[in-house]
């Protein structure tokens, strides 16, 4: 909370002057698996700013000479079907799942935001088609709906790419064409994952609204404005960031998943989920390239659920669990 | 009850026509031209290629084919595989048009996904077995033994196990089951429920959905451990076995049974990775192929199927959570 917050109520002196964020704070390091999280969530960020210099090989570099090898002093964790270092591929698909977490949880966000708080505040006919949508959207089975819309998706993005190419000369490069992947990923999984946040931002609004504080605030002629970021803010903040938390673990989960499917990332581009089905049938005689990447994935994963159960337990004191 | 019953009814119809609407704009923008895929190599001759479109009916506007499309859909004809047309089936698609083949082979795309919905159905029952034995006997484990070592292993394991997504579970499962200690020897493809086959993929179909039944398990039974009724149980005597099952339990299951429900959809909806692991023809199989094939008829006959399901249960569980819990009611 704000100093400006802190001094307004001045008047009701605190045995014990501890904000929601430091009691938060002290929570969250008390919790042993959200620590792992965090660490988790730092490694990640590290690793997809820095991981292309990690490593002395290309992610996309074969060796057939070498293919399928266990880890061993040249490739710490092997390497793949056509020889390309492992852990080079697996530092790249980092990058994948963390720019993806992050476009995609950035998208969600901001269209969950703005839809639910439009819903909330302008009611009606607003509120009515943005609810409306949020049941239509949650009415279909969504890997399947993400899957159909990133193949549509991908044609209207190559054609245009095409077109870009013809009239002004713009190419990209083999390595670069992965950022094409990218949008088309952004594109689905934003169009699928929304309503999750705007359901839960026009929930806190709505049930905030009949509080007797805010309605404190409104006898004391308290301005709109003043509420909402006085109050409506820091107090739905707390259930927003552990939505974000676990949602962000979610749309790296969704990315693997596509990718896994065939639909997501496509070869040579990196992504766990591609490596896992390119090395499927491979699980008989090289286990570990369906391994490694497997676990990496398990762990980034069980990270950001640790972290947002932690983030839960330490921001909503309501609702602590044991 | 009985209005908001009606009214909730009446609700499904548009958002399936919704439903139905979106995933017929995307397949009909979609990469796939059907008229290419029925003519194969003969497409360039456009004497022929404006016949067959003309024969499909995909030279009307828009609105028309997915009014047709819709009609269809709710008259029982969910339309045609593209495979139907497969060869030098060009011809029947001009003989024959829009309905051609549609005679209960195969093609039609009602049959493919009924068909292979058998197959995903047989897969979650054995899985929801599971949850309903193992899960709940773990839940009750660790409600009993609250806040000890046993309930915290428990509760993370279970968090873990529902975290991590099929298609790392299942290779896992796989390499310590078959190669590590040979307890299978055949894995993947389907032969039926009573097969070996069936129990991998049953188990790592199963642990999707497990955190939730243990907490909710748990939540039941920490919720009555002090309250009266269960005092009198054991001031009767009973011993603490019976206890558990027949006072405990039966209260705790409220909630679990009603989520039940939704667990069954998420099975049916979420088994694809699953199928497309073990290698088994299920629905979620047929869906990833058809999509990847450019299908688009029977991709979204699945897609509309697997919504149907998904609304209706939603709808169920909201009337049988009224139904059993009088202290909720709907206006």
């Amino acid at each position: 909370m704000t100093a400006e917050a802190n001094t307004q109520h001045e008047l009701f002196a605190m045995p014990e002057q501890r904000s929601l964020w430091q009691d938060a704070m002290e929570q969250l390091m008390r919790n042993q698996l959200a620590i792992f999280g965090v660490f988790v969530a730092l490694l990640l960020v590290f690793v997809s700013i820095f991981g292309p210099w990690l490593s002395p090989y290309d992610y996309t570099q074969q060796n057939l000479f070498r293919i399928n090898e266990g880890p061993s002093v040249d490739h710490w964790l092997g390497t793949d079907g056509l020889g390309r270092d492992m852990l080079t591929r697996i530092l790249h698909g980092a990058r994948t799942a963390f720019l993806v977490g992050l476009i995609v949880t950035i998208g969600t966000t901001v269209l969950g935001v703005v839809l639910g708080a439009a819903g909330a505040f302008l009611g009606g006919w607003v509120d009515a088609t943005v609810m409306r949508m949020a049941d239509i959207t949650m009415a279909f089975p969504d890997i399947l709906l993400a899957a159909f819309i990133s193949v549509v998706f991908r044609e209207k993005v190559l054609e245009l790419q095409l077109q870009l190419q013809e009239q002004y000369g713009w190419t990209l490069s083999e390595s670069n064409r992965v950022y094409l992947d990218y949008l088309v990923i952004f594109g689905a999984l934003t169009l699928v994952q929304w309503y999750g946040k705007a359901r839960l931002v026009r929930g806190q609004i709505l049930s905030l609204r009949e509080k007797e504080f805010i309605e404190a605030e409104r006898a004391l002629g308290a301005s709109n404005w003043t509420i909402i970021l006085n109050h409506l803010v820091p107090n739905s903040l707390g259930p927003l960031i552990v939505s974000i938390t676990v949602g962000f673990g979610g749309a790296m989960l969704s990315e693997a998943s596509l990718s896994f499917l065939g639909v997501g990332i496509q070869p040579p581009g990196a992504s766990w989920g591609e490596m896992i089905s390119d090395s499927l049938g491979q699980w008989r005689f090289s286990p570990h390239l369906v391994l490694m990447p497997g676990i990496v994935l398990a762990i980034v994963v069980l990270g950001f659920n640790f972290l947002g159960d932690g983030l839960n337990d330490a921001l909503n004191p309501e609702q602590r669990r044991r | 009850m009985f209005l908001y019953t009606v009214r909730r009814l009446a609700a499904l119809a548009p958002i399936m026509v919704v439903v139905m609407l979106i995933t017929f704009t995307l397949g009909y923008y979609g990469p796939i031209d059907p008229v290419r895929a029925v003519l194969g190599e003969e497409w360039e001759d456009e004497a022929r290629y404006a016949e067959v479109k003309k024969a499909l009916g995909l030279d009307r506007p828009f609105v028309i084919q997915f009014l047709d499309y819709m009609g269809a859909m709710f008259g029982g004809n969910w339309g045609q595989s593209l495979s139907s047309f497969g060869g030098v089936a060009s011809d029947r698609a001009v003989s024959e048009g829009r309905g051609a083949g549609f005679s209960g082979t195969s093609t039609g795309v009602r049959e493919m996904v009924v068909g292979r919905l058998g197959i995903t159905a047989q897969l979650s029952f054995w899985a929801l077995v599971f949850l309903a034995t193992f899960a709940i006997l773990l839940g009750v484990l660790a409600a009993v033994k609250q806040n000890t070592a046993i309930d915290y292993t428990i509760v993370t394991s279970s968090i873990i196990a529902s975290s991590i997504p099929a298609y790392v579970i299942g290779p896992v499962l796989l390499i310590v089951f078959v190669l590590k200690i040979p307890v299978f020897k055949t894995v993947g493809g389907w032969d039926g429920m009573f097969s070996r086959q069936a129990i991998l993929p049953a188990i790592v179909l199963a642990f999707g959905p497990m955190l939730v039944i243990v907490r909710q398990t748990r939540a039941g039974i920490v919720e009555v451990l002090g309250k009266d009724f269960v005092r009198t149980a054991r001031a009767k005597g009973m011993p603490e076995r019976l206890v558990v099952a027949r006072h405990m339990l039966r209260t705790a299951m409220i909630p679990v049974l009603t989520s039940m429900g939704l667990i069954t959809s998420g099975l049916l909806t979420g088994s694809l990775f699953v199928e497309q692991i073990f290698n088994i023809p299920g629905i979620g199989k047929l869906a990833i192929q058809t999509l990847l094939s450019g299908d688009h008829a029977v991709f979204m006959g699945v897609v509309l199927f697997q919504s149907l399901i998904i609304v209706t249960v939603n709808l169920l569980t909201d009337l049988l959570y009224g139904g059993l819990d009088p202290r909720v009611t709907y206006s």
